[in-house]
This record gives C-alpha cells, sequence and structure tokens, in this order.
C-alpha cells in the first residue's frame, strides 16, 4: 500500500543486496559469459583471451560423434523414463489415496528415495546389477534367464541407467500427484459415488481431468530433468559413461569435455545447445498443453 | 484532536479515488465515513493514518499539518477489518507491542496492556492467541492495542464487517462505549448505514470519491443534499416517483405539493415509507398488492396511480391483496430532486 | 468385492514399497556381510553375525570421517547463508515496495530456466581463478549462498501473511527490520525450517562442483570422497556398501525427524531437487 520513492528504494535495495550480489556475480554474469567463451575457438581461461571468433565450436560439436551418441542416448532416456515413471507415479498416488489403514505408512516408505545421495545409492544398484553376484540375476535366474551383464554388455546399459532413473524419480512425483488428487474437492467423488461410476470411470473422467495441468507441470519438470541427467551415471558407472559411452548423456558429454578434455569453449557450446533443446522442447510442449489440459 | 482535511485528492494512475474532499472530524466525538464499497472511504482513512500519501490537498490534526508525517509519527491507533492480530503472538502480546516500538519500559507497559484490556473486557484471554479468540473478542484485542499507545485519533476500517449478526450489534454498543470513556477522536468507515446511523454522532457520507454530505445522522436522515444520500441511508429505501413541477405544483401519485417559484421541470419525488400515514380522510386511494411482516412493523407495497411504493404500517393491522387504502403525507416529507439528483428547496 | 480390492491395493503398495526400499535395504545390509556372505549361494538375506568391521576397514582406506566434517561444513555453510539471503530478499520482493521491483523480480525467475552446466564453466574460473579458492571448502560455499528458487519460494510464503499485519505494524511505528524478525519471520517457520531442509538435503548431495574444485584428499566432501573410494575398492561390495551407507544415514535420520516438513514442503510447492 506504500508508494515506491527513493527513500523505499534505497531500503528495499539494501535488504537485496546480499543476495543480488551473489546472483548477478554467480547466475547473471556467468550466463553471459559462458555464451560468449563458447564462440572463441581458443579461449585461454587463465589470460581471459580468445582467438578465432565464430560458430567453430558449434560446428565441431555438431559434427562430434560422441555428441550425437549422447544425443541419441538421452532422447531414448528421456521418452522412456518420463511417461513410465508418471504413469507408475499416477497409479501409486491413487493407490495411497484409498480410504485405508496404514496409507501414512507407505506414503513415508515411497518418499524415502527422495532425499538420498545418488552417488551412494548408486553403488547399491551397482551391486543389484553385477552380473556374477548382483541379486537381479540370481533372481532372474531362478526363472531361467541366462546371466545378463546388466553395466558391462552396450546393450544393457542403457537400459540400467533407465531403471535406476525411474526409480530415482518416481517419489517426487507420487507425493506431488498425491497431493494433487488429495486436493480435488471431494464433493467431486460424493458425486460420482451417488451415480454409481465405477472405479475406472471415476479416474478417467474425475481424477485425470482434474489432475491434468498438474500431470503436465510434472511432466514439464521431469523432461527437463531426464536431459540433464548427469549424476544417475556417474552413480551407476563412475569414471566412464558405460561400456563404449552407451550410457553418456548430452550433460556428461559437456563435463567431459569441460573437465576431463579440458576445452571450456567447446563445453561452454554444447551447454548452450542443450540449453536451446530445452528451450524448444519445453515450447513445443506448452504449445501442445493448450489444446490438451482440461482445465 | 480535530482532523480537518483540506482539498484532499488521491489518485491512483487513472482512477480518482478521493476527489477534491474538504471536511473536519468533530474532537472527541465518532464520525462514521459512509458509502458504497469503492467509494473512496477507505482511501481516505488510509490517507488519514498515513498509509497513502495525497496526491494533493492537506490534512491537519488541529493545527499540525500532517500531510507529509510518516504514519507513526501521527499519533494513530487503526483497527482492520480483518483485526490484523499477529498470529503468533498472544492478546497480551499483541496489545504491548505498539509499546515495545516506543521503548516503553517492559513493566509500564504490562501495566498498561492490562488496563485496556479491562476496558475492552478481555482480561480474562489475555494468554490465549487470536486462532484461540472468536472473532469479537479478537476485534476487542485489536481495539486495545489500538488504544494501548494513546492515540490522538482512533480509525476503524470496516471494523464489524466480519462478524456475524448479533456480535455486530454487541460490537456497536462497546465501540460506542470504549469510544464515551476515552473520549478519543473516532473516525469509523462503514458500508452499511444502519451500522453508521446507531453509532456516529456525525456522518459524511462519500460517493465515486466525492463528499456528498457531512451531518449529524438525523439531519442527514431528514435532510439529505442529493438523490443519492436519500437512496443511501433508510432501510426499506427512499420511494422516489418520478413526475414533473407544473405551474408551481408537483403531483406525486395524487399527493399534490406547492413548488412556490421553481420553474418548470421534470423531478424525482422522494418520499420515506415511514412518513405515509394510513388515514381515513386520506386524500389518495393506494392498491395494496403485496404485505412483508418483519415482526415490529409491516411494509405494505401499494400502488400509488401506477407508482408501487413501500409503506410501513402499524404491525397489527392486516390487509388483502387488492385492497385500496387511504393515506395521508404531510407536504414537508416531500423531498424534491431534479434529474441530476440534486436537492430542489422549495 | 470391496475387500478383493482392498487386498489387491495392498499387495500392489507392499510390492511397490518392497521395490523402491530394497536398494536401501541391500545396502544396509551388505554393509554388515562378510565378502563370502555377499557372494554366497544362496544368498543371504540377514546378515549373522554382523560386520561392523567393515566400517572400521572402509575408514582405514579413505578418511569418511574428514570427509564427513566437509561436508557438515558446506552444507551448514551453504544452509545458513541461503536462509539469511532469502530472507532479506524475500522481504523486499513480497513488502516493501520500490521502482523496478516486479521487473527484477521476474528476471531472477526467468533465470531459473537456465541449465547450470551453463553457468559452471564461467563459476569455475570466477572461483579457482578469479577468487584463488581452488581446494578450499570456502569454494563450495560462497557460490551457493544465494538462491532465486528458495527467494522465490519464501516470497510466496511471505504473500500469504496478510498485508495488514504490516500496516498495523506501521502505524504502531514498528521498523521494517523489527516486523521482518518479530512478525515475518516467526510466521513462516515452518516455511524457512522446510528451505533450509531442501537446501541442505541438496548441498549434502551436490557433485560437480566440489568435484570440480577440490584436488586434496583433506578437502574432499562426501559424494567425491565416495566416488573416488568406489574407483580404489573395486567389488568389496561389503567396503562400498559401507562407505554408502555413512553417506546415507544422516540423511535418513534427517528424514526421520523432519518427513512432515520435505514431504509437505514437495506437496505444497513441487520442488524438484
Amino acid at each position: 500500500m506504500f508508494e515506491p520513492r527513493w527513500k523505499t528504494t534505497l531500503k528495499a535495495l539494501l535488504y537485496l543486496s546480499p543476495a543480488l550480489i551473489v546472483i548477478a556475480v554467480f547466475v547473471i554474469y556467468p550466463m553471459f559469459r559462458s555464451v560468449w567463451i563458447s564462440f572463441f575457438k581458443d579461449y585461454n581461461i587463465f589470460k581471459h583471451t580468445g582467438s578465432g571468433f565464430g560458430l567453430d565450436n558449434y560446428k565441431w560439436v555438431l559434427n562430434d560423434g560422441r555428441f550425437i551418441l549422447a544425443l541419441k542416448n538421452t532422447t531414448i532416456y528421456t521418452i522412456v523414463v518420463v511417461p513410465v515413471s508418471v504413469v507408475i507415479a499416477l497409479f501409486t498416488a491413487v493407490l495411497l489415496n484409498s480410504k485405508m489403514k496404514g496409507m501414512k505408512l507407505f506414503e513415508t516408505l515411497y518418499f524415502l528415495p527422495y532425499i538420498t545421495n545418488l552417488i551412494a545409492i548408486g553403488l547399491a544398484f551397482k551391486f543389484i546389477f553385477n552380473s556374477t553376484y548382483g541379486i537381479l540375476n540370481r533372481i532372474l535366474g531362478l526363472f531361467g534367464i541366462d546371466t545378463i551383464m546388466w553395466l558391462n554388455d552396450p546393450k544393457y546399459s542403457l537400459p540400467a541407467l533407465i531403471i535406476f532413473g525411474i526409480w530415482s524419480g518416481l517419489a517426487f512425483k507420487i507425493v506431488v500427484f498425491l497431493a494433487g488428487i488429495q486436493g480435488i474437492n471431494k464433493q467431486y467423488y460424493q458425486a460420482a459415488k451417488i451415480d454409481n461410476t465405477s472405479r475406472w470411470r471415476t479416474f478417467t473422467k474425475i481424477t485425470m481431468p482434474m489432475l491434468s495441468p498438474m500431470i503436465f507441470y510434472i511432466g514439464i519438470i521431469s523432461f527437463i530433468g531426464a536431459l540433464k541427467t548427469y549424476v544417475e551415471v556417474v552413480g551407476l558407472y563412475g569414471n566412464n559413461p558405460g561400456p563404449a559411452d552407451t550410457a553418456m548423456t548430452i550433460v556428461y558429454y559437456v563435463y567431459d569435455l569441460f573437465y576431463g578434455a579440458n576445452e571450456p569453449p567447446r563445453a561452454a557450446a554444447a551447454s548452450v545447445i542443450l540449453f536451446l533443446i530445452i528451450l524448444v522442447f519445453t515450447f513445443i510442449q506448452l504449445r501442445a498443453s493448450k489444446k490438451r489440459v482440461q482445465y | 484532536m480535530k482532523v480537518r482535511l483540506e482539498n484532499l485528492t488521491k489518485k491512483f494512475e487513472e482512477v480518482t479515488a478521493v476527489n477534491d474532499a474538504t471536511l473536519e472530524f468533530l474532537e472527541g466525538k465518532l464520525t462514521g465515513l459512509l458509502g458504497p464499497s469503492g467509494c473512496g472511504k477507505s482511501t481516505t482513512l488510509y490517507l488519514i493514518a498515513g498509509l497513502f500519501k495525497a496526491t494533493s490537498g492537506k490534512i491537519f490534526f488541529d493545527d499540525e499539518d500532517v500531510t507529509r508525517k510518516e504514519p507513526e509519527k501521527r499519533g494513530i491507533g487503526l483497527v482492520f477489518q480483518n483485526y490484523a492480530l499477529y498470529p503468533h503472538m498472544t492478546a497480551e502480546q499483541n496489545i504491548m507491542f505498539p509499546l515495545q516500538n516506543l521503548k516503553v519500559p517492559k513493566k509500564e507497559a504490562r501495566k498498561r496492556a492490562l488496563d485496556m484490556a479491562k476496558l475492552v473486557h478481555i482480561s480474562e484471554l489475555l494468554n490465549r492467541k487470536p486462532g484461540q479468540m472468536s472473532g469479537g473478542q479478537q476485534q476487542r484485542v485489536a481495539i486495545a492495542r489500538a488504544l494501548v499507545k494513546e492515540p490522538r485519533i482512533l480509525l476503524l476500517d470496516e471494523p464489524l464487517s466480519n462478524l456475524d449478526a448479533r456480535l455486530r450489534l454487541e460490537m456497536r454498543e462497546e465501540i460506542k462505549r470504549i469510544q464515551r470513556e476515552t473520549g478519543v477522536t473516532t473516525i469509523f468507515v462503514t458500508h452499511d448505514q444502519e451500522e453508521a446511523m446507531s453509532i456516529s454522532d456525525q456522518i459524511a457520507i462519500m460517493n465515486e470519491g466525492l463528499l456528498q454530505q457531512v451531518a449529524s445522522p438525523q439531519e442527514m436522515y431528514r435532510n439529505p443534499v442529493n438523490e443519492f444520500v436519500a437512496k443511501f441511508l433508510g432501510n426499506p429505501p427512499i420511494n422516489i416517483i418520478e413526475t414533473e413541477i407544473k405551474g408551481g405544483k408537483v403531483d406525486a401519485g395524487g399527493f399534490l405539493m406547492n413548488t412556490g417559484t421553481l420553474p418548470d421541470q421534470p423531478v424525482h419525488v422522494g418520499v420515506r415509507p415511514e412518513s405515509f400515514r394510513l388515514d381515513a380522510n386520506g386524500s389518495v386511494k393506494a392498491v395494496v398488492q403485496a404485505m412483508e411482516y418483519t415482526g415490529r412493523e409491516t411494509l405494505l407495497f401499494a400502488y400509488l396511480g401506477e407508482k408501487l411504493c413501500k409503506v410501513i404500517i402499524n404491525a397489527d393491522i392486516i390487509f388483502k391483496k387488492g385492497d385500496s387504502v387511504s393515506l395521508s403525507l404531510k407536504e414537508k416529507s416531500m423531498l424534491l430532486f431534479d434529474l441530476e439528483g440534486n436537492r430542489l428547496y422549495v | 468385492m470391496k475387500n478383493v480390492y482392498k487386498i489387491i491395493t495392498y499387495i500392489l503398495l507392499a510390492a511397490g514399497a518392497v521395490i523402491m526400499l530394497f536398494p536401501f535395504f541391500w545396502m544396509i545390509t551388505g554393509s554388515l556381510k562378510t565378502y563370502n556372505q555377499i557372494t554366497a549361494t544362496p544368498i543371504v538375506w540377514w546378515p549373522v553375525p554382523a560386520q561392523w568391521n567393515n566400517y572400521t576397514t572402509a575408514l582405514e582406506y579413505a578418511p569418511f570421517d574428514i570427509y564427513f566434517i566437509n561436508t557438515v561444513i558446506v552444507s551448514v555453510g551453504t544452509t545458513v547463508s541461503v536462509l539469511i539471503t532469502s530472507i532479506f530478499a524475500a522481504f523486499a520482493f513480497s513488502r516493501l515496495k520500490f521502482r523496478g521491483r516486479d521487473t527484477i523480480f521476474s528476471i531472477l525467475l526467468s533465470t531459473l530456466m537456465i541449465p547450470s552446466q551453463i553457468l559452471i564453466i564461467t563459476n569455475y574460473v570466477t572461483v579457482a581463478v578469479r577468487m584463488q579458492l581452488m581446494d578450499t571448502l570456502l569454494a563450495l560455499i560462497i557460490p551457493f549462498t544465494a538462491s532465486i528458487f528458495y527467494i522465490y519460494l519464501l516470497r510466496e510464503f511471505f504473500n500469504q501473511i496478510p498485508e495488514q499485519l504490516y500496516l498495523a505494524a506501521k502505524v504502531d511505528g514498528t521498523s521494517d527490520w523489527r516486523y521482518l524478525w518479530k512478525i515475518m519471520v516467526p510466521n513462516a517457520k515452518n516455511a524457512l525450517i522446510t528451505i533450509g531442509l531442501f537446501n541442505f538435503i541438496a548441498s549434502w548431495n551436490a557433485y560437480i562442483w566440489p568435484l570440480l574444485l577440490t584436488n586434496s584428499e583433506s578437502k574432499r566432501v562426501l559424494s567425491i570422497g565416495l566416488k573416488y573410494f568406489s574407483g580404489e575398492a573395486g567389488t568389496d561390495y561389503e567396503l562400498l556398501m559401507a562407505a554408502g551407507t555413512i553417506v546415507i544415514a544422516p540423511l535418513l535420520v534427517i528424514y526421520l525427524f523432519f518427513r512432515r516438513y520435505i514431504v509437505e514442503g514437495v506437496a505444497r510447492s513441487g520442488i524438484k531437487g
């Protein structure tokens, strides 16, 4: 209700300054700086000098076989992990919404993976996936399935990463969906019950439409998150992105260029490309949602 | 403390919320600031409080110009519609909070808080938090918090509108009592004309940013300066009969009135429902359309010629639809307005 | 019919819970097995007797105690700083009126779209080269002393506190400083706990930044120490599981005590790690 004046503006700036200084130095400045660096063919990060201004780095990255592979892996990972985990999470949330005893306990258990350290739990997955004494192969063996080299066979390394990715992303989605379902006005369900609506129809005709904005929101967040997958790879494979780079993601590629190959300008170019990919897909999804989201 | 507004204007970008208001709030009295929602009454209150800065014009407390003063330097107490109590503090901590701002020693602050609690009758609730109190109790705490620093002026912004009907009547009396006991100059914003009439020593009525009239409740009710004021006060509302002045006379549904030297023109004649009298010798016959019983009295809907009018009659008289009743009306209870709504005086 | 549904629901939920929890169970039990039990057929489900010395052996290989202390210092350091900078900034954005407020705020929000990979490249130069903070714990704290996302979240919470409280306090002569600490902060207590927990957990699990900015063993945090250790220990899974448990145990304890804040925080704001 107070109106802004120079005195109040000055005071506000004082309150804002600690955060704004940090944000300016570590968010705003690097945003432009990195894009700037990405245009230099050679850039010395110690002397802040560069030469060969142009699109060379972008051309190089887009022609790099490892980048194409990373793009392919990340795309497969994303289009499997996002829909599968959203569907499982939605289904689980509906079950957790039953008016039965013990649901709070289940909710607590399901949410546990959310807080976990992916490097640490990645070791547990590594152990589970181990080809000789991992429990997964031993259980599959009971059904007569031959030993699978989950982490060493190029055919299975990406599926292993996908399994890990689905597992680690479920908790968050379940909790958000459950909160969304519980936020739907109970009267819709009471009305449906009076009209003797079947469970399946109640789900498809009430829960899904009412939840569609949230499903869409979670979809976009998971989509962006999946495009940026990185720590899962480290957790599962450690020092390499799977056999023959079969589990290499775009972000892994970026860091590998930056840290492993010591090519900051090329890494910067790759990260800008990643940003553009995210931007384009988010835009497309937002456009699509205008037609699909039901209210 | 007298509060005087001089040509006070407040603009929000395109909208003029308060337009050139000049008025004086009486010292030690309770003034009701009345008007429909969006009329600028709350804006006026916040201008007096200093929460808004005037676009132009001046505000005086006695002879001191406070227009540019910060709210905390004005010595006012403000009570909000939703009480604005601090939810994490007890009633006592809430009341003491303004004193702590002023660095009043703790012992004295406590004593003053207890005195205030006694004044507003919440001594036994001091350890409760707002969430554990009823709306009326919270309102009392809010008043105590506003009064504890002994303000020069007490401002109340729609203080009763969040309460249910019974509590509202009770708190109305309470605010009147507290105002009398403390003698603090009080300005009370409300959109409820009945509330304003019953509580105020003086009413200032606003519409669309413009101050319409300042007067005592009785004076304003009997002698409104324009059609808006006449219509806004009174429930059931005043009857408005559209007619015209012809040759120094006006005919309002059969009742004739001498208009002296007023020129011929179309006019609206306002007649309060209680001004009609059932009178066997009455000059005008009306046809009963419907009746509404309120217990204390009866509201009669009757046609005066073409016009359906509301007439208040004694509760124990019963009519049927289609009955014919004779009415009389004193000439001085007919209020004349031109088509712009301005009062025409004979 | 109703009971059939009930039973099916319980079975499905229990099966799901087993899958969600199994990696934790397998890690903790694995950390207490002998190498023989790890590799034995048939599968050993429960380690008897528990091999607590796996933990001491792991500690002999790598100084997890030092990693642990470093991680606590960094997590507490960033969390305290983020809370303070967020309280100030969120207060300014939600209560103080100043020129350009909405513009600044929307610019800040739009930067949340930028992937952190873009920022890290330049930030590495800033911190390691310009600030000369390579291989220090300070380097792990400084870039994370303010967070646009938490400012945004806290502002939402602050906005829920009625504006009239602020006006009432103004009329009573309360300074902005006093209002912030006496009214806003106590009323946003739950939100602050939630934000603090999220930041602490995120900092605890941070990987790429500490990997880039530290070399020496004495400056490593748990995630990094664990990564190097997993390279050295190879397939000694009982040791790997012990080390993993050391990293995860504090998170489990936090979850046990603050579950309500974490779950509600996620549910309410849809926070993604």
